[in-house]
């Protein structure tokens, strides 16, 4: 699967890359293993794992820890085993495989990988690019339904981020880049703390930046001046709240 | 789909209330077509074949959008 935004949307992808990911893959051991051992080493290869990046990799290849939050074993049949595996952004599956094999002392390696998960996207709302193709010449041809259907407001992405919501009136200078003052706000999470990255919506819910909050809940409670949100992205077009 | 978070989230701590003009903006479930291509998502199935940025250019081709970003090649 694969997340696409669209346009003005097109920079939420970055909050992205820190969500964590779900995978179906198929593993190809290189010798017979009991599915007892096979479970086992499941088990040793789930919660904090240590992996070095492979070679041809976005980052500096050392050593680093991943979280491993669950696995799941659909379906052994010989030496392949179809595994779903949740893990932390950055861990590499072709990688996990690799290790497991090694601790088998067999080896082994991956022969496919499917991402079944991306923050709230997931292979149960997931469309083809045919889909897509048809339902726009449907809505060129006046029914509007089926991409309405396939197309989801960029809103859908940050539906679990950390949020403040603003009055009508400091809109506008936001989406001119300024950063977001104690006064402008309405409402917000009670959660956040200094340096979390909130979505500053209006208060119909319309996305209009991704900031860095300067200040927990509590202190933008109680603040009157101050800035609470440095700005870091501005998705509205300026001129939507003048 | 339930983008009312203020409604949905009990976790939410109220400075200063006040409402919003009918003569500005729109909800997002409200979006007309047109906008909502342009300030929208679409999770597209991507098994084997293209490349997630040959994806991304059929995307842009087939709704006529300038800009579209995906969400990265496997890990």
């Amino acid at each position: 699967m694969l997340p696409i935004a669209l346009e003005n949307a097109t920079r939420i992808i970055q909050i992205f890359l820190k969500e964590r990911k779900e995978y179906v893959a198929l593993m190809h051991l290189h010798k017979e293993i009991s599915n007892e051992e096979i479970k086992k080493t499941f088990d040793e290869f789930t919660g904090t794992i240590k992996q070095l990046p492979p070679i041809k990799s976005a980052v500096k290849r050392q050593e680093r820890f991943r979280r491993v939050y669950s696995i799941e074993i659909l379906e052994i049949e010989g030496r392949d085993v179809l595994f779903r595996i949740e893990c932390e952004a950055g861990t590499y599956v072709r990688k996990y495989i690799h290790d497991f094999g090694l601790r088998l002392n067999s080896g082994a390696h991956m022969q496919q990988l499917i991402r079944t998960k991306t923050g709230p996207f997931t292979d149960k709302n997931w469309h083809s690019l045919h889909d897509l193709k048809d339902s726009y010449v449907e809505f060129k041809e006046g029914n509007e339904l089926p991409l309405r259907n396939i197309i989801v407001p960029v809103e859908f992405a940050i539906q679990h981020s950390k949020k403040v919501w603003v009055h009508d009136s400091a809109v506008d200078h936001l989406c001119h880049g300024s950063p977001l003052y104690n006064p402008g706000i309405s409402k917000l999470s009670d959660n956040i703390t200094k340096d979390d990255r909130v979505a500053v919506l209006t208060l119909k819910n319309e996305l209009i930046s991704l900031g860095l909050s300067s200040m927990d809940s509590n202190s933008i409670i109680k603040s009157q001046k101050d800035i609470a949100v440095k700005l870091e992205k501005v998705f509205m077009p300026v001129g939507t709240y003048s | 789909m339930n983008l009312n978070f203020d409604q949905t989230e009990k976790n939410v701590l109220l400075k200063k209330e006040s409402t919003s003009s009918d003569k500005f903006g729109c909800k997002p479930d409200e979006r007309p077509t047109e906008q909502l291509i342009k300030f929208g998502m679409i999770n597209i199935n991507k098994q084997q074949g293209p490349t997630s940025h040959q994806i991304s250019d059929y995307v842009k081709q087939i709704l006529g959008v300038k800009k579209a970003g995906h969400g990265g090649t496997l890990d």
